[in-house]
């Protein structure tokens, strides 16, 4: 059994008296250790794929089965618990909460653990390291540049040490030379045995995935 | 790092709307505080003065009557088994549970007797508590000073042509007039007014008393408590409760509890829905990071804490404040009242822990249903903002 099974995933709005849909009976297998590329036109239905993969959107039918866990077939504080152990995103508007500091933010999926402050500080100290922002460690959130700012969120969704990384169009905010740093880090990540899962439009990310995923209205 | 240190910073990074709803909540907690202080000290003194006009408990002997009819034709009444009064009973009545709600015990010793060839009714009395209980007596003349001074009525000094300081021979004994009580309209006017001890002297009834007239506190704590208690320490005696004094005294002292619990009422729903409003609208403003949140693996419970420890800050700071201001403003507006007539300002140390509670029970009822909206929130908001 692979480490993600989607089967016949659909995901259908109703607008009106008309049905879209977002996501049309998708079924596919990501193994652990996959670096996997969704690409598609804007509206293809990219982000709510990945939105299903991470257990925040519910399927109209179909199911998302993780590590031989059924996601939706958890109760929301059981799939609250799946995210914060197995996932982390990383969003193409960085979504970091601008009061906190680097290190604060950084540290936000450790708070509902039972982690010790020493602990907490250690963590966070070596994802820091490793995407060179301990220096800014006291630093607000939003006085960082868009490329320090994703270096945080990227540092906060490796600090609980999670299986996958679902990232939304994580360079599309960025310029070329600052999206080659964040690639190289999920790059590392994917060496280090991550399993790494990028929505994107740009197709040189693209060059990176030992898989890739087209999806043109919501098929895949 | 704790779920409190996002609540706290929180706070902080929005510094003038927190700002803002604590000066809301400070004002509603010291408008009620000061409302109730303001009520407590207003109650307390205009029961201590209304006390002081007037008795509201008379204390009789017990006497048992007959009636007695022969073949249908009333023949009147025997009494017998008379009791006395005498000054142990003042002892016992003072020392009762509730003795401290008694402000003034006046015995008097009733006699008639012949002054000047005429028949007069003689009262002893204890001056300092008889002056004390009519304080609408007007003298003509002083306070009687010693044994052998009196004091007299009205209609006995215009009768008889008494004038202060003449000597009048009552039984065997000289009495100088101090003093002519003015005009009341009452009984007083016909009466002579003497030292309760020189009273039971000349007519040999050594610690006698005929009645005693008390007035009670009945600020905190029911009259017929006091009557039962009376009752119970001097059981040769008939305790009567002049109802309509007292129940006057309680409309006057309860009228302000009620004012200041309606307007009480009125301020904390007020701040109720400032609090209210200003959770709903900041919840609004934080879906975004709620859904952050969400995403990233906390629970509903955790976006709750988070929600409710930052207003949980908010109100015990401004319940602490709250408290403080009230007591200030309360002995601010004190002075100014005219049914305030008291120099120390009654401070009851439960309206602190009032006043922090109710601060928390108005911010964290107000946060329930926007916290509980927020805890809900789909966590794909997060997404909608890319």
């Amino acid at each position: 059994m692979s480490f993600i099974e989607l089967k016949n995933v659909t995901k259908e709005y109703v607008t009106g008296e008309e049905k879209v849909f977002a996501v049309n009976d998708i079924s596919l297998n990501i193994e652990k250790n996959d670096f996997v590329s969704i690409m598609g036109q804007s509206g293809s239905g990219k982000s709510t794929l990945l939105a299903m993969l991470g257990g925040l959107t519910h399927p109209t039918s179909g199911k998302v089965v993780t590590d031989e866990i059924d996601l939706f077939k958890l109760s929301s504080e059981r799939l609250a618990d799946f995210r914060r152990e197995y996932l982390g995103f990383v969003f193409q508007s960085y979504q970091l909460i601008p009061y906190l500091t680097v290190l604060e933010n950084t540290l936000l999926p450790l708070i509902p653990c039972e982690y010790s402050k020493s602990e907490q500080m250690a963590k966070a100290f070596s994802i820091l390291d490793k995407v060179h922002l301990s220096d800014k460690a006291k630093r607000l959130a939003e006085e960082l540049s868009g490329g320090e700012q994703q270096r945080v969120a990227i540092a906060r969704s490796l600090v609980n040490d999670p299986y996958i990384i679902l990232a939304d169009e994580p360079t599309g905010n960025l310029d070329s030379k600052t999206s080659k740093e964040i690639m190289h880090i999920f790059c590392q990540l994917n060496d280090e045995g991550k399993t790494i899962i990028i929505v994107t439009h740009n197709k040189e990310i693209e060059m990176f995935a030992n898989k890739r995923i087209y999806l043109r209205d919501g098929k895949y | 790092m704790k779920l409190y240190s996002i609540s706290l910073q929180s706070v902080r990074r929005k510094k003038t709307k927190s700002i803002l709803l604590l000066i809301g909540l400070v004002l509603a907690v010291a408008s009620v505080v000061t409302l109730v202080t303001v009520s407590e000290n207003i109650n307390a003194s205009v029961a201590t003065n209304l006390d002081e006009f007037g008795a509201n408990i008379i204390v009789l002997p017990k006497i048992e009557q007959l009636a007695i009819n022969y073949g249908g034709l009333s023949i009147g009444e025997v009494s017998y088994n008379n009791s006395q009064l005498n000054e142990n009973d003042i002892i016992k009545i003072s020392s009762i549970k509730n003795s401290r709600n008694i402000s003034i015990i006046s015995p008097k010793l009733l006699e008639v007797t012949t002054v000047d060839g005429k028949k007069n009714l003689i009262a002893g009395v204890n001056f300092k508590d008889e002056l004390r209980l009519k304080k609408w007596w007007h003298l003509n003349g002083n306070t009687p000073n010693g044994g052998n001074q009196i004091l007299i009525g009205s209609n006995v000094a215009f009768v008889r042509k008494i004038s202060k300081n003449d000597s009048i021979k009552i039984k065997s004994e000289m009495f100088i007039v101090s003093g002519i009580i003015g005009n009341t309209g009452s009984q007083d006017d016909d009466l002579i007014f003497m030292d309760l001890s020189s009273a039971q002297r000349i007519f040999e009834k050594r610690s006698a008393i005929s009645l005693i007239e008390m007035s009670a506190l009945c600020y905190d704590c029911p009259i017929e408590e006091i009557v039962a208690q009376v009752s119970a320490a001097v059981p040769t005696a008939n305790v009567t409760p002049i109802k309509q004094t007292v129940e006057a005294k309680m409309m006057a002292v309860h009228s302000f509890e009620n004012f200041s619990i309606g307007v009480s009422l009125v301020i904390l729903a007020i701040s109720f829905l400032i609090v209210f409003v200003n959770v709903n609208a900041s919840v609004n403003e934080r879906t975004r990071e709620i859904g952050i949140l969400k995403s990233i693996g906390f629970r509903r419970v955790h976006i709750l804490q988070v929600i409710l420890f930052e207003y949980l800050i908010i109100s015990l700071i401004a319940g602490l404040m709250g408290y403080i201001a009230g007591i200030c403003s309360a002995k601010l507006v004190l002075p100014h009242l005219s049914m305030y007539s008291s120099d120390k300002l009654i401070v009851n140390y439960a309206v602190f822990w009032g006043a922090v509670f109710l601060s928390l029970l108005v911010s964290l009822t107000a946060c329930v249903y926007p916290a509980l909206k927020a805890a809900k929130l789909d966590p794909t908001v997060a997404f909608r903002y890319i």
